[in-house]
């Protein structure tokens, strides 16, 4: 249904024209901006052929997201299709994380600890994680087809390694993502060891208060 | 304008009117103001009052989206709803928000499409929806307010099927924002009630476009009556909403009560049709001012009764000794000086009728001195003393002076108590004076048994000298009842003697300044007495003077003598009045022919001639002396003759 689930996901596509070592690894520096010039964390920048081809090899991970002080660990995860997740509960109360998200819908009913089953990814897109009984505990998963991705830190910065020669497209996903890709695509003619810009339009987020913690430590997020 | 018409004859309607009027006026001055005052009051009470009820009609509007929004939201973050929407069954879906309809007892319950806002599930509508027969949301604007609020939600009043309906409108996160849940309450009595209830003030709500005649109201805390006159309004209130400021309040009349009303937009950013109209009537917050109005209406009546017998009874204080005053002065008026006044007021009447006594008595005190005045001098004096300021001095006029006396009153002494002498006198005088005042003649004084009397003063008139002698004459008449007691005792008769001399005296009043008398002075006075004193040797009982006789010419006069009285060099002739011209008989006539011939020989020394003359006249009327005195001197100047130059005169050399 194509009302359930929607996530936008904007291309960017980036053509390197790349020097004459076939082989030659590439390492570029990425930045993301939001419409008003500030740094943005939490972005997703992923490479991959101009045709849209995933690149690199495929690494199944294992990953653990933490649940902390009511909070998930982390906020932004990616990974590549095919790798799995835990969850562990590091909180004397219980949880309960769920997913609707299509790329994986699952359910781990209220517990404690570490739950027996890890939770695997085999469709990429984008997993927004909640907690039933906590309204404001929030994360994402990224489900890559590429194994070619990076999450920017509090600058807006990372950098991916390893790129192959040649032309690649770059997607740049964030929850605050606003607007169609038509809009935002461009051509740039990238030079070694240049770092790549990229501003997005960003969307309000409505977000639930977090409720006030009975430890006293929280408040309001 | 006639001034007449606004005179009141009696006193008492004349304060009446003042003071009633004046009460009056007072009191409905009184009367506005207080009643001014408090419906300015209870206006602007109620405006206050009003403007409070508008600030919680508000909030009870708020507190209601919030309260709606709490209980959407626990729908929004249901896990199990989550679920369902996550199963994309549509009527599972459906289900649920009927079910969390009736849980929170909403009106209406819709699930929406999140980007296009498109209808996915209604309560209210009987089709079940579809991907081919999804409509949009009807309200699109509170789906564009929602997206740019800072928590995603929106709410409005709305008409929906044909109610105002509270929308909210949250959307549904999985924990992405995916779809928009619609919870809507409906706006009816219970609601208006509720805020009746807090704040005692009516509520109406109606649809200010909707163009049909009757005022379209939705919901109302007013009586049914009301509720219709309200209803027939429509211009007039729909006129209220296009006002710019809406904290003004107007005052609507339903079923002939006012009701200060105040129209309030439901949507304070007037997007809205729908109004609410704020109401509270006049009359109770007039209330309590009505409760004092009675009271003040009785304590006007009961002013109005009390001014009243206040004004009688001050009134008749006033015109009652007033009416026994007049009645008072009415009695004195007709010479009743005995009754005083009887009022015992100690106010300005107690004190004038005490002062009326006084000058009552004063009166009468004057009238006694009157009186007694009169005893003492003549009327006609008194009236003169009274006239004027009594002053000493005198005026020259002319005065026709009497003096009387009684020959031999000596010998009518003789042998008499004093007592009896008196009472003689006392009655002699009393028919003396009489006659005098008779003829309008003024007693002068009393000389023992002589009487001098004034003609022509203090009073003049024409005919004085004519009344002095018709006095003296009927004078002379007053001693005959005397004469016949005396004629029986065989002692001599007692004769009245009259002295009247005319003159230019001066008249006045004589004396000290303390004791004084009206009399007159001068020659012509002791004339008067000179010739009184005369009757006695001629015999006659009056004698006047020629300046009297001149003055009248209905008397025939004897002339007596031509004499030279003591104290006066001119010879006098003096006259014998006999009778008035007409009542003159033939022997008087002819006598006095005869006596006038003797005395023209006498005169012109024909002695011989005169005294034959006399002793004829002797003859015939022996008892007149006249006739006896002539025919002596005659014989006398026989014997002895006059010198040549005498005139006829006679010089009587004793008083
Ligand atoms: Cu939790």
């Amino acid at each position: 249904m194509k009302f359930i689930g929607r996530y936008k996901i904007y291309y960017f596509l980036f053509l390197a024209l790349l020097c004459s070592g076939v082989e030659a690894a590439q390492a570029i520096d990425f930045q993301v901006f939001d419409n008003k010039g500030n740094f943005l964390e939490n972005a997703v920048v992923m490479v991959t052929s101009q045709d849209g081809i995933p690149l690199g090899a495929n690494e199944i991970e294992k990953i653990v997201i933490d649940q902390k002080d009511k909070e998930f660990a982390p906020y932004m995860t990616a990974l590549s299709v095919g790798s799995s997740a835990v969850f562990p509960n590091n909180d004397k109360i219980r949880h309960q994380v769920y997913s609707f998200s299509e790329a994986k819908k699952f359910e781990i009913p209220l517990y404690k600890n570490a739950p027996e089953q890890p939770i695997d990814f085999d469709k990429t897109g984008v997993v927004a994680l909640a907690c039933n009984i906590h309204d404001w505990m929030k994360a994402y998963i990224f489900v890559s087809p590429s194994s070619l991705y990076a999450i920017t830190d509090a600058n807006g910065k990372t950098k991916i390694d390893n790129l192959p020669n040649g032309k690649l497209e770059v997607q740049v996903w964030h929850p605050r993502l606003k607007g169609k890709p038509e809009s935002t695509t461009q051509i740039i003619m990238p030079t070694d060891a240049q770092p790549i810009s990229f501003t997005i339009e960003t969307k309000r987020v409505w977000r639930p208060h977090r409720a006030p913690s009975q430890a006293g430590s929280g408040g309001y997020r | 304008m006639n001034l007449d018409s606004f005179k009141f004859r009696h006193f008492r309607t004349r304060i009446l009117v003042f003071v009633l009027t004046l009460l009056i006026l007072i009191q409905n001055a009184i009367f506005l103001a207080v009643n001014s005052v408090n419906t300015q009051n209870a206006h602007h009470q109620i405006d206050q009052a009003l403007q409070l009820t508008r600030g919680l009609f508000y909030d009870a509007l708020e507190t209601r989206k919030r309260r709606l929004q709490e209980k959407i939201r626990l729908l929004s973050s249901d896990y199990a709803f989550k679920k369902a929407f996550s199963s994309g069954d549509i009527e599972t879906i459906l289900s649920v928000l009927e079910n969390h309809q009736a849980r929170v007892s909403a009106d209406v319950m819709m699930l929406l499409t999140f980007e296009e806002g498109d209808i996915i599930a209604d309560t209210s509508s009987t089709t079940t929806m579809n991907k081919t027969n999804s409509k949009p949301f009807y309200f699109p604007e509170l789906l564009s307010q929602a997206f740019n609020s800072e928590q995603g939600e929106g709410s409005a009043i709305k008409l929906f099927n044909k109610l105002p309906h509270q929308f909210v409108l949250v959307p549904l996160f999985t924990p992405e924002p995916n779809a928009w849940i619609v919870i809507a309450y409906s706006l009816k009595d219970q609601f208006t009630h509720q805020i009746q209830a807090a704040t005692q003030t009516h509520v109406t709500l109606f649809d200010a476009k909707n163009s049909a005649l009757d005022l379209p109201i939705f919901a109302s805390t007013l009586p049914s009556v009301k509720r219709e006159a309200l209803a027939d309004q429509r211009h007039m209130i729909n006129s209220l909403t296009k006002k710019d400021i809406f904290n003004q309040s107007s005052t609507l009349v339903l079923d002939d009560e006012p009701y200060i009303s105040l129209v309030v937009p439901i949507d304070t950013t007037k997007s809205s049709s729908i109004f609410a109209l704020l109401q509270r009537p006049l009359n109770k917050a007039l209330e309590a001012y009505l409760g004092i109005r009675k009271t003040f209406v009785f304590v006007f009546i009961f002013a109005l009764i009390a001014s009243v017998i206040g004004i009688l009874f001050i009134a008749r204080s006033v015109t009652r000794p007033v009416r026994v005053l007049v009645a008072s002065a009415k009695r004195i008026e007709h010479g009743d000086y005995t009754t005083p006044v009887a009022i015992k007021q100690r106010d300005e009447l107690g004190r004038l009728a005490h002062s009326f006594n006084k000058m009552m008595k004063g009166l009468a005190e004057r009238r006694q001195v009157r009186s007694l005045l009169g005893k003492v001098v003549s009327p006609a004096i008194a009236d003169e003393l009274l006239k004027k300021d009594i002053e000493l001095g005198g005026e020259e006029r002319k005065v026709t002076m009497l003096f009387s006396d009684i020959r031999n009153f000596t010998s009518l002494c003789e042998g008499r108590a004093p007592k009896d002498i008196l009472d003689f006198l006392n009655t002699y005088l009393t028919s003396v004076s009489d006659v005098i005042e008779k003829h309008q003649g003024v007693i002068d004084k009393y000389i023992g048994d002589a009487v001098m009397a004034l003609y022509g003063a203090p009073i003049q008139r024409t005919d004085d000298e004519s009344r002095a002698i018709l006095s003296a004459m009927e004078m002379c008449t007053a001693l005959d009842a005397v004469n016949i007691e005396l004629k029986k005792t065989n002692k001599p008769l007692l004769a009245v003697g009259v002295g009247i001399n005319t003159d230019i005296v001066v008249a006045g009043n004589m004396g000290s300044k303390a004791r004084l008398n009206y009399t007159v002075i001068g020659d012509g006075v002791n004339l008067a007495s000179r010739l009184e004193g005369l009757t006695k040797q001629y015999g006659v009982e009056i004698i006047v003077s020629e300046s009297t006789k001149q003055a009248c010419p209905d008397f025939i006069f004897r002339e007596l003598d031509k004499v030279r009285v003591k104290g006066k060099s001119d010879p006098v002739i003096i006259f014998e009045p006999i009778s008035l011209t007409k009542n003159l008989n033939i022997e008087q006539s002819d006598e006095l022919q005869r006596y006038k011939q003797a005395l023209n020989w006498y005169r012109q020394q024909q002695w011989q001639e005169a005294l034959k003359g006399f002793n004829c006249l002797i003859h015939d009327f022996p008892q007149i002396k006249l006739y006896k005195v002539y025919q002596e001197r005659t014989t006398q100047y026989i014997s002895n003759p006059p010198s040549e130059d005498w005139d006829g005169t006679y010089t009587f050399t004793t008083k």
